[in-house]
This record gives C-alpha cells, structure tokens and sequence, in this order.
C-alpha cells in the first residue's frame, strides 16, 4: 500500500483558502466588534465559546484517536488519521488560554466575589485565581503531551519496521481515556460551570463531553466527505465506512440528548431553586429559542434525518447531517454562556465572526496537518480489516 | 508481497511473510475466537449435546441447594403476605430497605444480557456470540426476581394491578403518572416483553437445531412446537436477519432507559444524595458493572462442567472483564463527581450526607461498596489478572456485593438520617428479608440450571459466523 500524501493537492490549497478567509473575516469582525463596544466582556464570552468550541474538538478527537487504538478497533482505521490531523490543534491550545486567564475577573464573576460571597468563599479551596491557572494550564499540558503520544506514536507506525508504536499505544490507550474523562470534566467545570458559580450539576462533565463526541463525529464525517469526493480515499474509504460514522453520529446524537434531558428533567423535576436558577434564566428573555433550538437542532431533526439505514450511504443528507449538528453544538455552547452576561437574547455578528475566526486557526493548522502526515495509516495492523469493511 | 495483505485474523497467518516484527507485538493481532478449529458439524454436536447429557449427581445436588433457597423464599414471601410488611425491618424513618435495593440489584444484573445482545451486536462484536445467548436467559430471570420485590412492596400484591396499572374504569381513577414508580412498572415490563421477545427470536433456528437432533419423540415434539415451522430456507434466514436488527434496535434505547426511570426512583426527589443530575448514566453503568459480573461469575462454571473452553475462550473472558474495568471506572468518576459537588455546591445537607455515608453508621457499607466496585478491579490493568479464572471469579462475586451495596448504601444513608436529628434512626433488615433475597438468588439460578438443561446455552448458528473467513468482506472497490 502506497502511502497518501496530500501536500500540494487542491485540498490542501481550497482549505488553507478557506481557513485565511475565515480567519480575516473573523479577526475584521472582533476588530468592529472590538471598536464599537465599550464593554468588552461580550467580545471575550464570544471568545471563550469560539475557543471551546474547537478546543474541545481537538483534545475529543484526540481522544477519538486513542479509543480507536483501546477498543483495536478496525472499521476506523482508514479514518483515524483525519481525526489525529483535528488533533493537532491541541499543542496551541495554551495560547489561547492565556487571554481567558489575563481576562478571567470579567468573564467569571467569582474571581471578585470569592470574599463576600459565603457560599463562593466556602468553594475558594477549588475557585481561586492561583488553583484556576495552575489547572487550566495542567489540563493543556495532559493534552499535549497525550496528544505527542498518541498521534505521534500513531504517525510513527507509517514507517516503522515493526509495530511497537502500535503496541506502544495500545497499552497507553486506557490510562489515556481515563485522563481525559477527568481532564474534558474539569475543564467543563472550570470554563463553563463555574461561569455561574452557585451553580451545579453532578453530569456537567458527561454532558460537556456528549457534545464534543457528536461535534468532533460530524466534522470527521465533513473532511470524509470531501476528501472522498476529491478522489483521495479511493480504494480505502468506501461506503460502508460512511454508514458506520453515520451511526456513530445518530447513536451519540441520541446518547447528548439523553445527558442532557437527565440534567434538565432532574432539575425541573426536583424544582429547588438553586439548581433551576440555571434554566430559568436560559429559558426566558428570548433565550428559550436556543432551548428550542438545542431541542430541534441537536436531537429531533437530526434524529430524524438519520434514523433510516440508507441515508448513512447518502453523502448529500450526510453532509447536511452533519453541518446541522456541529451548528447545534455551536447553539449548545452560546446557550451556556451567553446568558450568563445578558438577561435578553444578545445574538449578532460578533458571536459568528469570533466562532469563524477561530474556524479559520483551527482550520489552518489542520490543513497543515493534512499536508505533512499521511492520510492513511497504511503500516496499521488492522488497514485491511479496514478496508474490507462490511457495515 | 504487500505487507498488510498478509495480514489475518489470525497470528499463524502473519508468521513468515510478514517484513515486520509481529512477534514481539502479538497483543496487536485479534485472537481466534473457537478455538482447536472445529467443522461447522462439531460445533453443533457439541452445543447441542449438552441439553441430552443425563443430569450427574453434581447438577442434582446443585439444583436442589438452589431449588431448596428458592422455595423458602417462596414461604417467606408467603408469609409477608400474609402477615403483611411489618415482618420487614422497615420502618421510619428508613422506609424502603432491602426490597427496594434487591430490587435494583436485580434489574441491574440483567442489563449486561441486553447489551451484549443489543449494543454488542450493533457494534459488530463478534465475540459476543459465544455469551449472548446465555446472557439473555439471564436478563429474563433478573427481571423476574427484580418484579417480586416492588410486587411484595406493595402489600397487597393482588391489588397491584389495579394500583400500577391506568385502565378506564368507571370511578375515574388514574395511576399517578407523575409518580417515577409508575414509569418503572412501564420501563421494566417493556423490557422484559422485549427481551423475552429478542432471547426467543435468537433461539427459534437453534431450537431446530434441537428438534432434528434429540432422540426423545416427545421432546422433539416440544422442540418443534417451539421452533415455529424453522427450516433454515434463504426466505427464513433473510426474514430472521430483519427481525433480529430491528429488535437489537429497540433493544438498545431500552438499556438505557430501564435504569435510567429505576435511578429516577430516586433522583426526582429532593433528598440529599439521591437528588443529583449524574443518576441516570451512573446507574446504567452501575448496572452494566454488575450485569457483566454475574455472567462472569455463571459462565465461568458452565465452561467448566460443560466444557465449554474451545468457545467460551480465555479472550472472551479478557473482555468481559476490561467491560467491568471500564463500567467499574464509570461508577468511580460517578462516585467522585457526587462526593466533589457536595463539597462544592455548599450545600450543607448534601455534604453532611456524603461524610456520613463514609463516616456515619453505614460506613462499613459504604466501604465494602468502594472496596469491591473501585479498588479491586483496578486489578485488571493487568492482563494475566484479565485472564486468572480464579482471580475473575473471585473478583465476579465482589462486584456483585459491591454493586448490592452500592444501591444499599444509597438507599439507607440518605433516608435514615432526616433533616431533623431528632427522627435519625437505624434500619436492620429481619430475618424475612434476609430469605427473601436468598430465595430470589435460589429461583434466579434454579431457572438458569433448567435453562442450560433444555436449550443451548451458546448460540449454535451465530458462533458459526465467527470461524476464521466466514465474515463478508468489502470487494467492489478494487
């Protein structure tokens, strides 16, 4: 099997196009947004959902990655390696750390009221400035050094002689897994929980986690596509593989919906006011359309769009699948954050343009990826398994 | 040669072509599934000569030490009723006890025979094949156990379907619909019809099996009754190939649901430690744990007396116990999400609760419950421990009081410590309640001991699929 190497292809040129158009019309939109806005905390809520948005993306594909190798599982491998190139986001995530950490007292109100606040001063142990940098700084360093782990043991089995860098990952696969449940946990605590600080909810971390699996399935199911498209999978990337992602998809789409009906029927359920503030105050002021949204969105349209077994194999309704699912996740995440900041429905174009932005970073540094690895992992045991795949 | 073409399903095949180095790396190859290459026939002679061999002293001995469990339940159970629920150790302020953590229990084991059957057969597990079938039985009999409880419960179980029940009836009186216990009576009752229905579809082509193989004309009579006029046409394998996706598809939702409406029992309410929004996927998890254990903890003596080995192998066994290392590990996050938002929510009940369950009168459950569920799997990290029998039948039997504890320890410290010290009390269970479980342990493997007795305890024409080359393989490409 020879190896595919994609550097110079149209693809490679179409996305980085893509990528410097999304990053121009995104940094022109933060610039406006910027200019015109006296009160910059909306500009840094933007921010922070553009960044998790496709941070979260990253470090869920890596994951992505190393569950493959955990499970030996054969039916991705032929994929695999688009969702270690979406992981190659993950060392640059400490840059855009920094801003939410210089701007931590205007995005997380604790940060001044850990004095007075008595419930907020009994969580200072967990929500100070000091513990708060130290963790978000822990967490992109797991990451990155899972992320030089995985991937590059992964990458490393394309020439190798023999399979230690498999095997390598085989074995460190599970421990993997087990640092990033509790890192994407605390993580979700940190930048989005703890943006309402009396707030809580034992399944935040699951439910953060089940969205960023559907986002990270839909965008692998996007680059499939058009890779398949291009031609570039020919004789790796068949149908069947389609069917399986799309499965994937529907099966995950269900599996948020069911973490995040938990969460929402259990609190409205128990009625104590301390927990239903959270949904109150999402589900009022105009807010309720992104609870509506989220609803048709993440879970009903999509649902039904790919219930049927055919539409798995019909890239079209695939690819439309799949854009309306990484938009509800986009919905998800302004429905958390936003609200925090405004009592009414703010939606304009600075919450696009910052989302695009770092659509085009994320972008960018992807096609880089693409152009310097190979699309296959053509030295992986299980290539063939792969490549016969019957769905 | 290309490199890879040369790889198989099997090591042998990748020995000597092969540039790269596989020998140090064997963990990277998939491992045979039958072992000692058997002929189609052989597989089927062997599966379907169990339910034939005459029962030795060994089975008869063991189904009356379970049979004789099980009818002193039945007494006991008899005699509640009769008596009424007094003769429980319930009482305030712990008013549901060991019934309702039985209860549980039960449910909980029988959720691994719908996942391997379901979830297993939708991600294309070949390995499940050898243990689904027994699995399933095993659901079906949980699912009996678990029903006794809630039944007896309610005091009056003769009147129970009036009360779980909503049917017209001219007073115009409705079951409480907003009531979780209602939801389970329509959860576990679903699941139950549907894996009734899923375990019997899966069997019709093996009871054939059965028909044309026994000498005995009567049982070849029952035998043929059951397996539905099943000739093993194309028209009949096509038909029951649909029947069997379709039903593994509503199967699926169902293991979540089924644990999600029983951990709603709990979470709907507002009592500290049982309120928490992680309830649901910690349950089904929780369930999946302890399901997978018990079928350790069975199979692990069928593939011993039956002799079983060449198709319950060493790997399947590797992976039903990674299964419970990584359920296990979902129970533990579970565990220290809820001990982590006590502290954090400031809330003073939900942590006094915590600290009382690790400190208070129920510690010692507690423990035993963080003992068995967390600690000890972690001993399968390591392989040779993934494949000790001794050590994995041990470790079934914790995970199956860990997880008994686990319902136990939520159920008594959350409810006999109220928000006034002064009403605080101590629950013990009696003596009834004691042989009431026994018994429902006695019914559950006296069924499963007459289960191995007439059906085939491995799916004779699944496993077949398995052998090395008989999977479809993508062709049209190139």
């Amino acid at each position: 099997m020879t190896p595919i190497q994609l550097q110079g292809t149209p693809f490679i040129s179409k996305l980085q196009k893509v990528a410097l158009g999304a990053i121009v019309v995104g940094a022109l939109g933060l610039a406006v947004a910027f200019a015109t806005d006296s009160d910059h905390t909306r500009l840094l809520a933007d921010y922070l959902i553009g960044f998790i948005y496709f941070a979260g993306i990253a470090v869920t594909a890596m994951f992505f990655s190393a569950l493959q190798f955990l499970v030996k599982a054969g039916w991705s491998t032929s994929v695999r390696r688009i969702a270690e190139n979406f992981a190659g986001f993950v060392p640059y995530l400490i840059i855009g750390m920094i801003p939410i950490y210089l701007f931590k007292g205007e995005l997380f109100h604790w940060v001044h009221e850990v004095a007075s606040d008595p419930i907020i001063s009994g969580k200072a142990p967990f929500l100070n400035t000091t513990f708060f940098g130290i963790r978000l700084a822990l967490y992109c360093g797991l990451w990155y050094y899972m992320y030089r782990f995985i991937v590059g043991n992964s990458k490393k089995q394309d020439t190798a002689t023999d399979y230690s860098p498999t095997y390598k990952n085989l074995k460190r696969a599970a421990p993997f897994v087990v640092l990033y449940a509790f890192t994407i946990t605390f993580a979700s605590f940190d930048l989005l929980m703890s943006l309402e600080p009396h707030w809580y909810s034992t399944i935040f971390g699951v439910y953060f986690f089940a969205g960023n699996f559907v986002a990270t399935l839909s965008l692998i199911c996007i680059y499939m596509i058009n890779l398949y498209k291009g031609g570039y999978l020919k004789n790796y990337v068949t149908l069947e593989h389609f069917h399986d992602i799309g499965k994937f998809m529907f099966a995950f789409t269900i599996f948020w919906t069911y973490i995040a009906f938990s969460q929402y029927f259990l609190i409205w359920y128990g009625n104590i006011p301390e927990e239903t503030i959270y949904y109150v105050k999402r589900l009022q002021g105009g807010w309720e359309l992104f609870g509506w949204g989220s609803i048709f969105l993440h879970f009903i349209v999509p649902f039904l769009m790919l219930l049927r077994q055919d539409v798995k194999r019909r890239l079209p309704v695939m690819m439309a699948g799949a854009c309306l699912l990484l938009l509800a996740h986009f919905i998800d995440l302004c429905w958390i954050v936003l609200p925090v900041f405004s009592k009414t429905l703010i939606f304009g174009y600075q919450e696009i343009t910052a989302w695009l932005f770092f659509f085009g970073l994320f972008t960018y540094i992807v096609a880089k990826q693409f152009a310097s690895n190979n699309l296959i992992p053509v030295n992986d045991p299980y290539i063939k398994e792969s490549i016969e795949l019957v769905s | 040669m290309n490199v890879n073409d040369t790889m198989n399903e099997t090591k042998s095949s990748v020995n000597g072509t092969n540039s790269l180095m596989p020998s140090a790396h064997e963990e990277v190859f998939r491992e045979q599934l039958i072992l000692g290459n058997p002929t189609l026939h052989e597989i089927t002679e062997k599966i379907a000569s169990i339910p034939t061999l005459t029962p030795n002293l060994k089975f008869l001995v063991t189904l009356f030490v379970f049979a004789s469990m099980a009818l002193w339940g039945l007494f006991c159970m008899g005699y509640t009723i009769a008596t009424g629920i007094g003769v429980w150790g319930l009482n305030n302020p712990v008013g549901w006890g060991w019934d309702i953590t039985n209860f549980v229990f039960w449910i909980g084991i029988g959720h691994a025979g719908t996942l391997i059957s379901a979830i297993l057969f939708l991600f294309r597990q070949k390995w499940r094949t050898a243990i689904n079938r027994s699995a399933e039985a095993m659901t079906l009999f949980a699912v009996l156990c678990a029903l006794i409880f809630p039944l007896l419960h309610t005091g009056r179980p003769w009147l129970a379907f009036y009360w779980l029940t909503p049917y017209p009836n001219q007073m115009q009186m409705w079951v409480n619909f907003r009531s979780p216990l209602v939801w389970d009576v329509f959860a576990v009752s679903t699941y139950g019809t549907v894996s009734l229905l899923f375990w019997y579809i899966g069997l019709v082509p093996d009871l054939a099996t059965m028909r044309n193989y026994v000498k005995s004309k009567f049982a070849s009579k029952i035998y043929t009754a059951f397996s539905l006029g099943w000739t093993g046409s194309v028209r009949h394998w096509h038909t029951y190939e649909v029947a069997y996706m379709i039903l593994a598809g509503i199967s699926t939702p169902l293991v979540l649901s089924v644990h999600t409406v029983v951990s709603m029992d709990f979470a709907t309410s507002v009592l500290p430690g049982w309120h928490t929004t992680i309830f649901p996927p910690y349950f089904v998890a929780g369930a999946i744990f302890s399901g997978f254990a018990m079928v350790m903890t069975l199979l692990v003596i069928a593939r011993e007396v039956v002799d079983l080995k060449s198709f319950i192998t060493l790997k399947h066994l590797d992976n039903m116990n990674k299964i419970i290392l990584a359920t296990g590990m979902m129970v533990g996050y579970a565990y220290a999400m809820e001990f982590f938002m006590a502290w954090y929510s400031g809330n003073p009940y939900e942590s006094s609760v915590f600290i009382n369950r690790a400190t208070g009168d129920y510690a010692w459950a507690y423990w035993t419950m963080v003992s068995c569920n967390v600690i000890s799997p972690q001993i399968y990290w390591f392989k040779k421990m993934r494949r000790s029998i001794p050590v994995m039948f041990v470790m079934s039997i914790f995970v199956n009081i860990g997880m008994w504890f686990e319902r136990f320890t939520i159920i008594s410290t959350s409810l006999h410590h109220d928000y006034l010290p002064a009403s605080w009390g101590y629950y013990s269970p009696t003596w009834v309640e004691i042989s009431i479980f026994t018994g429902t342990i006695g019914i559950f493997f006296t069924l499963f001991l007459i289960f191995a007795k007439f059906v085939p305890m491995i799916a004779i024409a699944e496993i077949k699929s398995v052998l090395p080359g008989s999977q479809p393989k993508h062709h049209d490409n190139h």
